[in-house]
């Protein structure tokens, strides 16, 4: 692509904006300055609460009403947004500049067709009659690949899916060409292959379209694979900015060298290496900071930084950092200890957990959905099991039949040599030797209950400790286990931090002394470098105690990391099991081989991208034979349809149900990764 | 509330510093306060009930008149320095029995409230963490109760129970009752989905005590909400009942038995009818006023 | 869609079961002795005994409500022992007098209500908005007597503009006004509190909708986001709601028809209840179930056509 063009298509320069809560106005954007060339993706990334949404917003002038431009100015072209008149604002809107955002689904009108919706900009900046409009609308439908077009332009948004949904947004942004798309987290919420999809579209458009593009997102990977420029947002400062490679290759702000080392990386074991994580926490919202906004938590920090402000350090011509000494960064040593050298617990080899035919059905006669649709999975003593699958593949109702939340319809569950199959019945020692972690820690501790509390009646409950002081001292060596601090526990959980509440949780969960813990997307709604500490807990937890998990995560890579053997669900099956290195390398089930090049990853050598075909079947009326057939890449033939395939046992204890043989599924596989990379390997060059 | 604002700000964890943590725990409580004081709505509307909250306690020092005592030399005066609110049609003081009409009204509505907040809570709570037949059948009752009118349903009960305070007090807080039931079980719909229930369930706390320690004390906003709007409802009716001599009777002074009796007379002394209405205006609205302050500061 | 209202009509009926039974249960099994309120305290045990079982007030309770039901529909509801009058007429005369009176505080204030509540909404926090939010909480308080009285006394009484006590109005527009504008003011207090409300709240939750901010950064003109973008979606809830209060506005004429002297259901209800007049009390109530349950299935019906989410469920 090319690079930045003589004038910049949008210029943001010294951007300050403040919000306005109970009287007190709190800073979220600091003298931000960047600019976006013609036709150039440039990406801005950071942490929740960074002011990287805000940033978007202003970009489009729609802050909130409590929201206050302190300073700055958006060139667009000669003008500035935030001084444009309402006419030309409304002008430009739509016309020159559109947005797509995260949640498609709430940023359609349900009650207006999407054809419409799309019409609209056409008859208002345009000036197209109703018929015409319609057309140009359902030729763009046609452009961002929605099949079907017109007959997809008569729907209302809830009965599209949520690909084809952000694919109207879509639609609607470049319905008039605009010079300039504001992305924000377009793909945060969609499951793995439908997000790659999306991000397909993307690339495709930019070919099509010369229009400049700020994508924010959180996701390091993906604004790697879309921006060819990105800035790194630090408490409402811009700390870097370079060409995205070589941002992400040698960093020269310390935080954004510590937030690549946060980030479980493909190829990176439990066993071997340790995550980075970043000690301390963002500083509270508006607090004033007299130097580096970052120098509380940075390695490489001096008395300077303390007191001075940093401006931008050039390191070279396009790159440039917010740190006195980016000179010093990349010679930064991993914060990480390396692996604890805790005794790692001894364990039987035995069999923990069997699970055996488990079926869920929600609903009953021609209505019901089977969830979980004859499951069979074990779970040796001291083994972590990563369990994959996007939304709607059942994993969620199998956790919660294992721990005991809902009945399964029909199976069985063994747990410990005891029959667990029944919930409710279970006894208090198969709840204290089987408990959970779950997704959401703003959820899981109650709000008005002390985390010292919360601790408490888990250990009364569970360990069955009674007496004052014995509670006092498994308390406090509980605490020190998760590494959280005695005076956490005086505190009501909406004080604590989300990493904070998920070691409470983590806590809560071992406070019976566990033979295995259920592990729900422990990490998914947290940081990228709080999500490092909290799975090195759980990793040096498991190391100590000797638990198995059940680990559930849509993120590959996390599971990749923790996970000593990994099952993958579809459609309520699981459609591949194995130990994690094996499911990881062909030869692997179609969908797993999907699902994997369906990650965006910093690595630069790009890997084919496997498309799936059509939208997930609903599980109410799941396909006949192979459940994956309607989508699958290397479908045979009727064979798939009509006949349930077979398992298929290869090399390495992996197996997986396909009718596809493993030599043969491995030379294919194989072939197509090497065309691939050659493929992108030309075009590079 | 914004969009932007709630994904840019909810992350951020602020105040984590040790030293804020002791601070913030009492914050909560104190910002709730802070925010109550500083609403004009709930300031005035607390104004205007406690003024009536005084004379219904005190009205047997402050009346300069018995308001029971009938003078049959002085009815229907207007109003004058020595009968402020004048006078009704057996000479009684109107002003001594607006003062005192604060009594009745006052006792009246708040305990129903009581009575329809105990029992409404009670079934929210098992309906709504329970789910199951008996949930689906107390829907369906609810929806059948709501197709009487509240005062209809009360007319058909009283009439045939008979009139008296008591019974009235038991008609509003039976027909409160489902009524608060719903807010509590919609509620509790929410908190029963949140996964800290699902963690107490797997450390094997009992249905009931999950009820009662984990999810009830997250529901008390809008409980608190409801039980003001309905002490305001209670209120209405109450003063309805009594207008529509179901309530209290004569000669106890009551604001709605007063307009009721007025009426007769609207065209001679509109003074019977004008003064025990603002008397009851004021306090209703003023329950309002309250409730809507409430409202505000909880959902900020 | 067919199956929803088929649906939707099927649950309708099964409520009026329930309320029917629940009616003529609470009529009947409450204390109050139908026969001895007629024949007054002096009668007899044994001439109350006799009037009971020619009422069939001694029967099994199913058996007389499944008697009295199908009189019901047959049409048949009997004659009142106490005002001596055949019940039908009467109920239907009433009911008949309250609907016009109801349905004239329904046709002035709802578009008022709701247009002031969505003006409330696009001036969010502003002063039209507060003084109109003030305004409608203040007005869904006040008891409809007392409003009632208010209006009596300063219109009435003092400047002579209306009477004291409402009548049937002739079909001319002039003696409509002249006799439903009064009693109908305190039933609209409280119904412009309701729906201006529900009809703000709901504009200001579109408003802040993610779809509405697709609107505005499309370009489009204030006008066109309002017209097409917010108003189709807020005032959907606001329909549900008018219907709700079809089933208030009946209890409110209980206290406005005794009020005026104004000859509608309600008063007879109030009348009937109190004097135990059963033949007449058990079809006024139920009519007013059944109009109840009409406005709320005409209303669930039309929400339903309007929104594509309940129409394409099916």
């Amino acid at each position: 692509m090319s690079a930045v063009a003589e004038q910049a298509a949008v210029r943001i320069e010294g951007l300050t904006v403040s919000y306005r809560r109970r009287r007190k106005l709190l800073r979220v954007l600091n003298d931000v300055s960047f600019e976006i060339g013609h036709g150039e993706a440039y990406g801005l990334v950071g942490e929740s609460g960074c002011g990287k949404t805000t940033a978007a917003m202003a970009l489009m002038r729609y802050l909130p009403d409590n929201a206050v431009v302190d300073g700055g100015r958006i060139m667009f072209g000669d003008e500035d947004v935030l001084t444009a008149s309402d006419s030309t604002l409304r002008k430009w809107r739509g016309e020159r500049m559109a947005m797509v955002y995260q949640d498609p689904g709430s940023a359609l009108n349900p009650s207006i067709k999407v054809g419409e919706q799309i019409a609209e900009v056409y008859r208002f900046h345009k000036h197209l009659g109703k018929s015409d409009a319609l057309a140009a609308a359902i030729e763009m439908l046609s452009t961002v690949q929605i099949s079907a077009p017109d007959r997809v332009a008569r729907r209302y948004p809830h009965e599209l899916s949520g690909g084809q949904q952000q694919r109207v947004m879509f639609a609607m942004a470049l319905a008039t060409d605009p010079d300039l798309l504001v992305l924000d987290e377009p793909t945060t919420g969609l499951d793995a292959t439908v997000e790659a999809e999306v991000l397909d579209l993307v690339e495709q458009l930019r070919a099509q379209f010369n229009t400049s593009i700020l994508f924010v997102s959180h996701n390091l990977g993906i604004v790697a694979r879309v921006c060819e420029r990105v800035g790194v947002l630090y408490a409402g400062r811009l700390i870097e900015q370079g060409p995205a490679h070589e941002l992400f290759q040698s960093p020269r702000h310390p935080y954004t060298l510590a937030l690549l080392r946060c980030m479980p990386r493909l190829g990176m074991r439990k066993d071997t290496d340790r995550l980075d994580s970043i000690a301390g926490s963002l500083p509270p919202l508006g607090a004033e900071i007299a130097g580096c906004v970052y120098a509380d938590r940075c390695p490489i920090a001096r008395d300077r930084c303390r007191t001075e402000p940093p401006q931008i350090e050039p390191v070279n011509e396009r790159h440039g950092a917010r740190c006195f000494f980016h000179e010093e960064v990349p010679g930064i040593p991993p914060q990480a200890p390396g692996i604890e050298q805790v005794p790692a617990a001894t364990v039987e080899q035995e069999m923990l957990l069997e699970v055996q035919e488990l079926v869920k059905a929600y609903g009953s006669g021609t209505n019901a959905v089977l969830a979980v649709a004859g499951v069979d999975v074990h779970v040796a003593r001291g083994e972590v099991l990563g369990l994959v699958g996007e939304s709607g593949s059942g994993k969620t109702s199998l956790a919660k039949c294992i721990v005991g939340l809902i009945d399964p319809t029909e199976g069985t569950i063994e747990f410990e040599h005891m029959d667990v199959t029944k919930g409710r019945s279970r006894g208090r020692e198969a709840r204290r030797r089987l408990q959970m972690v779950f997704q959401n820690p703003d959820n899981a501790l109650n709000p008005s209950h002390t985390v010292g509390s919360i601790l408490r009646r888990s250990l009364q409950l569970l360990a069955g400790v009674r007496s004052k002081g014995q509670q006092d001292a498994e308390l406090e060596a509980l605490t020190r286990s998760v590494r959280l601090e005695p005076r956490h526990l005086d505190v009501r959980p909406s004080a604590l931090s989300g990493g904070l509440k998920q070691r409470v949780a983590i806590a809560r969960s071992f406070a019976g002394k566990p033979s295995m813990v259920l592990c729900d997307e422990p990490t998914s709604a947290l940081d990228v470098s709080v999500q490092a500490a909290i799975l090195n807990l759980l990793v040096d937890l498991q190391r100590r105690e000797g638990v198995s998990y059940v680990f559930i995560s849509h993120d590959l890579a996390v599971v990749r990391y923790v996970a000593d053997r990994i099952a993958v669900m579809y459609l309520g099956q699981i459609v591949d099991v194995g130990p994690s290195e094996a499911v990881f390398s062909a030869p692997h089930h179609p969908y797993t081989e999907a699902l994997l090049s369906a990650i965006p990853t910093l690595d630069i050598d790009a890997k084919a991208r496997i498309k799936l075909r059509g939208t997930l079947p609903s599980p109410s009326d799941p396909p006949s034979g192979c459940r994956f057939h309607t989508r699958c890449p290397r479908y045979l033939g009727d064979i798939c349809k009509t006949e349930e395939p077979p398992w298929q046992d290869s090399a390495g204890g992996q197996s997986y149900r396909c009718h596809i043989a493993p030599d043969e599924l491995e030379r294919l596989q194989t072939q197509d990764a090497a065309a691939a990379a050659d493929a992108t390997g030309d075009s590079v060059a | 509330m914004s969009t932007v604002e709630q994904s840019d700000l909810a992350g951020i964890p602020g105040g984590t510093a040790p030293e804020d943590v002791a601070r913030l725990r009492r914050a909560r409580r104190v910002e709730l306060l802070r925010g109550l004081l500083h609403s004009k709505t709930f300031m005035i509307g607390a104004a205007m009930v406690a003024v009536w909250v005084i004379s219904a306690l005190l009205w047997r020092w402050i009346t300069p008149y018995n308001p029971q005592a009938v003078d049959p030399i002085n009815t229907l005066k207007a109003p004058s320095s020595s009968h402020w609110f004048g006078t009704d049609n057996l000479g009684r003081d109107v002003f001594s029995r607006v003062i005192a009409g604060a009594a009745p009204v006052l006792t009246v509505a708040p305990l129903a409230t009581a009575l329809g907040l105990l029992g409404g809570i009670t079934l929210g709570l098992l309906t709504g963490y329970y789910r199951g037949w008996v949930d689906d059948v107390f829907s369906r009752l609810v929806d059948a109760l709501l197709t009487f009118p509240l005062i209809i349903l009360a007319v058909l009960v009283l009439a045939s129970l008979g009139r008296s305070p008591r019974n009235v007090i038991l008609v509003i807080g039976i027909i409160f009752t489902p009524l608060i039931a719903r807010t509590v079980r919609s509620a509790v719909l929410v908190e029963r989905e949140r996964e800290y229930v699902a963690a107490a369930q797997l450390r094997g706390e009992r249905g009931p005590r999950i009820m009662v320690f984990e999810i009830l004390p997250n529901i008390t906003g809008p409980i608190t909400v409801e039980g003001t709007i309905r002490l305001g409802y209670a209120i209405f009716a109450a003063a309805t009942l009594a207008f529509l001599g179901l309530g209290i009777q004569d000669p106890s002074p009551d604001w709605g038995l007063q307009v009721a009796n007025a009426r007769a007379y609207v065209q001679i002394a509109w003074w019977m009818a004008i003064f025990p209405a603002l008397a009851l205006s004021t306090l209703v609205v003023g329950v309002n006023l309250i409730a809507d302050g409430i409202r505000r500061v909880l959902e900020e | 869609m067919g199956r929803y209202i088929l649906k939707r009509l099927g649950l309708s009926l099964i409520t009026l079961v329930i309320v029917s039974f629940t009616v003529f249960a609470a009529a009947e099994v409450l204390p109050g002795d139908v026969a001895r309120t007629v024949l007054g305290p002096y009668a007899s045990q044994q001439q109350v005994d006799q009037l009971n079982h020619k009422l069939g007030t001694d029967q099994p309770l199913v058996k007389r409500y499944l008697t009295w039901a199908g009189d019901f529909i047959k049409g048949d509801w009997g004659t009142s022992p106490i005002l001596n009058v055949p019940v039908r007429p009467l109920v239907l005369d009433r009911l008949k007098n309250s609907l016009i009176l109801a349905g004239f505080a329904l046709l002035l204030i709802v578009p008022i209500s709701v247009l002031l509540g969505v003006l409330a909404a696009l001036n969010y926090g502003g002063a039209a908005d507060r003084i109109i939010t003030i305004t409608g909480l203040s007005f869904v308080a006040l008891p409809e007597f007392v409003v009632g009285t208010f209006v009596i006394v300063i219109f009435a009484v003092h400047l002579g503009w209306f009477p004291v006590s409402s009548s049937v109005p002739d079909a001319n527009p002039v003696d409509i006004f002249q006799q439903l504008l009064l009693p109908s003011i305190p039933l609209m207090f409280v119904l412009f509190g309701y729906i201006s409300r529900m009809a703000r709240v709901g504009t200001v939750e579109s408003l802040r909708s993610n779809y509405t901010r697709t609107a505005v950064l499309k370009g489009l003109p204030q006008r066109q986001v309002v017209g097409r973008h917010v108003l189709r979606n807020s005032l959907l809830p606001t329909i549900t709601v008018v219907s709700v209060q079809v089933g208030y506005l009946v209890g409110g004429l209980v206290v406005v028809e005794t009020l005026f002297s104004y000859p509608g259901i309600g008063q007879l209800i109030l009348n009937a209840a109190v004097s135990h007049d059963l033949p007449v009390l058990e079809p006024a109530v139920l009519m007013i179930a059944i109009i109840y349950l009409v406005a709320n299935f005409i209303a669930d019906v039309l929400v339903a056509v309007l929104n594509p989410r309940v129409r394409l469920a099916t």
